[in-house]
């Protein structure tokens, strides 16, 4: 019997950027094709800014990644997207004519986005209109469908957490846009969002804010990403003291690298050695960029910058740390990061707000501080130094982390759902 | 014009001749021909006799002056071969006759004929003579050839004043701030004239084709505008182009100044902005200068926009139950947004959907995305364009007769459905009221407020204006007052349900107003005439996003605010609905 095939549609690829999201994304579809129960097929958007190559094929925007049989890169570079909503402006065959013929050429048995950024929510209304009885699943990174600040439900002008959108608000945060605008963008994402029939949530605090956001609750599914774990190279009792701070991932102004330094310079002479992973402060803006080297002129020689590191490698990096900090100012949702400190079991210290704090339990397998202060932060990382006892406490206290073929045993019993509710329903239309 | 006969004058009485002393074409078509007065006419000058054989005549128009008759005329072929032309003024009866190598051989070019003729005459005749001669217009149709013959004869003929300069540090002078064609003969000013000397007396315009047309009693001037002047005004004749108007003014013999003046775009924005002055008298301005401006350029928008389908996409359902009419002006884009929300309404698939195209200008853009949206959607839509840009109620009106259900939703391109099941709530409650004429449903801002749930009106106490109110706006829209279905005084167009042939036995929008809630409560007043109610239905939902800019500014609040309130304003209304 033919196995089922599922088809991941991405906004990027982990060849093209390594976020997080599509590295998860990648892993999954690496995983089912593994473990061979299912035929996966990922299709990942390609192209600027992120990648400079157009399609390699003239007369067509899909095609194959090297090497692979099963993964293809779609090039939509020559349409222009539209941030505000999520979709090509005017000309959308895109959708009607490349992302049809692909559909019906492959006719998965479940679509499921990881992404549709850069690509479209109206991918989400071709793939019911070409394939009306094909289960859709949803995955949600962070709050895009919702906040136009790239997702963050942070706020523009003093990027304080914002807990709600509105017309109102979000026109607050944008000046320039007429707020009737945003309840026109909510309701075309909503529009395309209820023809999903499951989203995957990887975190309770996502999961509440779509809800109260408008998505049905009965459609969602709290399901945390897993992981394909990286061997355990720090599986060992560092000697201490605990004093190395390691930060990992993307060095944007949400991330809170800022609080970080910030708090390194609070602690002068105290301050422990900090080493920063850090990847992309190239493309942030001038000014957060000036920022940031200001502040590390003033952190004494106590901070390391060594750039980005290929994802395969973080256990690696973070063997050679004590504690992760993740001073994030957004929300977040189930950063991957704390699971590769868990992975490698290092205790976390981060914000304590949303994703982070529902993944790390403060005093328990790490140590929160107030979101945004850079002197609670401070406090946070002179007791986690000073405190003797507590590293191997709070390090005792990491739990296992979720690993990607639990997260797959959990969506493919999803799909098998889905399918099997789909099927009546189409017989009976 | 011209009547060719051959006739047996040896049987009649001779005609004298009258030898043109200079002829001239002022254009391509028409001859001027410079005779002596009547009375200087000698007795002698008979037909020769090869030329008296055969004779034609031709309709000319004769001005009579002490020192000269200027006739015009339309000889065309006429010229060629020797004989006579009698030119025939049926008005006055007049009929000089000419030879045709008399003609060919006094011929010169205009400019000449005008500085060795009439340039000598006074002043009044010359002034006379203009007019004559821009009535020429009127006779054989104002040509591009004929314009720029006219300007010529006016500039050469003309009384000219001092230029005056606008500074109203200058002791006395003109200006036009605004000056719009309404039509060929229509005109709509706003200048100033002043004279710190002497009352204004005099205020003419002057046509770039010479007619000139005295304004001081037909323009609306008033104390509370200064210097100021507001005027439509008609002329005999038509005129062409847009440059050679000639304002004048004066206070008395030897103080007259004068301006030179262009025609300006767009009339709407100035009348409207005219329409909105307040003062004592204002509302004679608005009565005698805006309202006709404003229904003569209404009149000509409804005469010549006509309405052509562009695409059918899909296959709508044979007998549709509703016609949405979704008139589309700035932002063809929130088709999609529209399509959104109408593809998951199963309503919508018993339903023509038919959007109407306000001038021809995106048709293209929209061709094609309509037809990637029908692709992506799959929901059938009907797409048409007007001929011309005429406003949303003409869209309305063309877009219904298109419309093939029995009943009509007109329904603004900002407006979202906040959820299915609208229009079959509005199309029950026509259903279930003999006497419902039209239903409306609950609009809301995009923060969920109640924009309006029907409208209502308001006389305020101060002033007879009737006001239009947006009933229950800025409540929230679960107050207990919003919840109950039943009669309203009106309804916007913004989304109205009515039947077909009560919106045709009403006669349509008016469209004089332009602004969604005059027109629609101009309809339900003629709806309620007609004894039929307007019914608010709460279980429809829709948020109306005007903050998109999905339609004009509106100009003419204070236009239409007036005009409704004399229409209906004197009549008890106030408390029609609730």
């Amino acid at each position: 019997m033919a196995r089922p095939r599922v088809l991941q549609i991405c906004h990027n690829h982990p060849q093209v950027r390594p976020g997080g999201a599509e590295v998860y994304a990648h892993e999954l579809h690496r995983h089912l094709r593994d473990e061979g129960d299912w035929e996966p097929t990922f299709l990942a958007r390609s192209g600027p800014p992120q990648s400079p190559d157009g399609a390699p094929h003239e007369g067509t925007r899909i095609s194959p990644v090297e090497g692979t049989d099963d993964e293809y890169l779609l090039y939509p570079a020559d349409y222009d997207f539209d941030w505000m909503f999520g979709t090509m402006r005017q000309d959308k065959r895109l959708y009607t004519e490349d992302l049809r013929r692909f559909l019906l050429t492959l006719r998965p048995d479940v679509v499921h986005f990881q992404h549709t950024l850069f690509i479209g929510y109206d991918a989400l209304r071709e793939t019911r209109r070409t394939l009306p009885d094909v289960p859709i699943v949803y995955t949600l990174h962070e709050f895009l469908p919702i906040c136009h600040n790239k997702g963050q439900m942070v706020r523009t002008m003093d990027r304080s957490l914002c807990a709600e959108a509105s017309p109102r608000r979000c026109g607050e945060c944008f000046p320039d846009i007429p707020p009737d605008e945003f309840l026109l963008r909510k309701r075309f994402i909503q529009a395309n969002l209820d023809l999903v029939d499951l989203f995957v949530a990887p975190s309770a605090t996502l999961l509440e804010r779509f809800v109260e956001w408008g998505i049905p609750r009965e459609r969602m599914l709290l399901e945390d990403y897993g992981r394909v774990l990286t061997p355990v190279v720090g599986d060992v009792v560092r000697p201490a003291p605990h004093d190395t701070l390691g930060v990992f991932g993307q060095l944007n102004p949400f991330k809170g690298i800022d609080v970080l330094l910030g708090a390194m310079r609070v602690l002068g002479d105290e301050a422990p050695h900090l080493r920063v992973h850090g990847a992309n402060l190239d493309l942030q803006e001038h000014s957060f960029r000036d920022e940031v080297s200001s502040l590390l002129e003033g952190t004494h020689g106590k901070v390391s910058s060594l750039g980005p590191y290929p994802p395969e490698r973080a256990g690696e990096m973070m063997a050679e740390v004590d504690w992760v900090v993740v001073p994030s100012i957004w929300w977040e949702n189930s950063p991957l990061v704390i699971q590769e400190a868990f992975a490698q079991r290092r205790p976390v210290i981060c914000s304590d707000i949303g994703g982070m704090a529902e993944k790390v339990t403060d005093g328990v397998n790490g140590l929160w501080f107030r979101v945004g202060d850079v002197d609670s932060l401070a406090a946070a990382i002179r007791r986690a130094v000073a405190t003797d006892g507590l590293w191997e406490r709070l390090r005792g206290g990491i739990p296992a982390v979720h690993s990607m073929s639990e997260h797959a045993a959990v969506l493919t019993a999803a799909y098998e759902d889905l399918i099997a509710q789909r099927r009546p329903r189409a017989v009976i239309a | 014009m011209k009547d060719e006969r051959g006739s047996d004058l040896a049987q009649a009485v001779p005609p004298r001749l009258h030898p043109p002393r200079r002829t001239a074409w002022i254009s391509d078509e028409v001859l001027l021909l410079d005779l002596a007065p009547q009375a200087e006419v000698g007795e002698a000058d008979a037909p020769r006799e090869e030329t008296a054989r055969r004779s034609i005549e031709v309709e000319a128009k004769v001005f009579a002056a002490p020192l000269g008759r200027i006739v015009a005329a339309s000889p065309a072929g006429s010229l060629e071969g020797p004989h006579t032309l009698r030119l025939v003024d049926a008005g006055k009866g007049e009929m000089p006759v000419v030879e045709t190598k008399d003609v060919m051989q006094s011929l010169t070019d205009l400019r000449t004929f005008l500085r060795e003729g009439p340039a000598g005459w006074d002043a009044a005749t010359r002034t006379a003579l203009l007019d004559f001669l821009a009535s020429l217009g009127v006779e054989h149709g104002l040509s591009a050839s004929l314009s720029e013959g006219l300007r010529r004869v006016r500039e050469a003929l003309r009384e000219r004043q001092p230029v005056t300069i606008e500074d109203r540090r200058v002791g006395r002078g003109v200006a036009v701030e605004r000056l719009h064609r309404i039509d060929a003969r229509s005109f709509y000013v706003r200048g100033r004239a002043w004279d710190e000397v002497a009352p204004i007396a005099k205020l003419a315009a002057t046509s770039p084709e010479g007619e000139r047309v005295e304004l001081l009693d037909r323009v609306f001037r008033n104390p509370s505008l200064e210097a100021g002047f507001i005027g439509f005004f008609q002329i005999a004749a038509p005129t062409r182009g847009a440059d050679g108007w000639v304002m004048e003014t004066a206070s008395g013999p030897g103080r007259a100044v004068e301006v030179s003046a262009s025609l300006a775009p767009d009339p709407l924005n100035t009348i409207f902005a005219d329409a909105g002055l307040e003062f004592d008298g204002a509302d004679d301005l608005r009565e005698r200068h805006i309202r006709p401006a404003i229904a003569r350029l209404n009149e000509l928008r409804r005469a010549s926009a006509d309405i052509v389908e562009l695409e059918s996409h899909g296959r709508a359902p044979g007998s549709p139950t509703v016609s949405l009419v979704v008139p589309l002006q700035r932002r063809i884009d929130l088709i999609e947004h529209q399509l959104a929300q109408f593809a998951a309404d199963p309503e919508l698939r018993e339903c023509e959907l038919l959007y109407v195209l306000d001038g021809p200008e995106q048709s293209e853009p929209l061709e094609k995305l309509a037809a990637e949206l029908f692709e992506l959607y799959g929901l059938p839509f009907r797409v048409a364009a007007l001929t011309e840009a005429a406003g949303m109620p003409i869209a309305c009106n063309l877009g219904a007769r298109l419309a093939r259900a029995g009943r009509l939703v007109f329904l603004g391109a900002d407006l979202l459905p906040d959820r299915p099941g609208w229009l079959g709530a509005m199309a029950a409650a026509l259903d279930a009221n003999p006497d419902a004429g039209a239903a409306t449903p609950r609009l809301l801002f995009a923060d969920g407020a109640i924009d309006q749930a029907g409208l209502e009106y308001s006389a305020a106490e101060r002033s007879a204006e009737l006001s239009i109110l947006p009933r229950l706006r800025g409540m929230h829209r679960g107050v207990p007052a919003a919840q109950e279905a039943g009669r309203v005084a009106a309804a916007s167009v913004a989304c109205m349900m009515i039947d077909a042939a009560d919106f045709q036995e009403a006669g349509g929008l008016r469209s004089e107003f332009g602004l969604d809630a005059y027109e629609g409560s101009d309809l339900s007043r003629r709806l309620g005439e007609r004894g039929r109610e307007l019914r608010y239905v709460p279980e429809a939902e829709l948020y109306r996003l005007e903050g998109l800019g999905a339609v004009p500014e509106a100009l003419g609040e204070r236009y239409a605010r007036w005009l409704h309130s004399r229409l209906w304003g004197g009549r008890d209304i106030a408390g029609a609905g609730r």
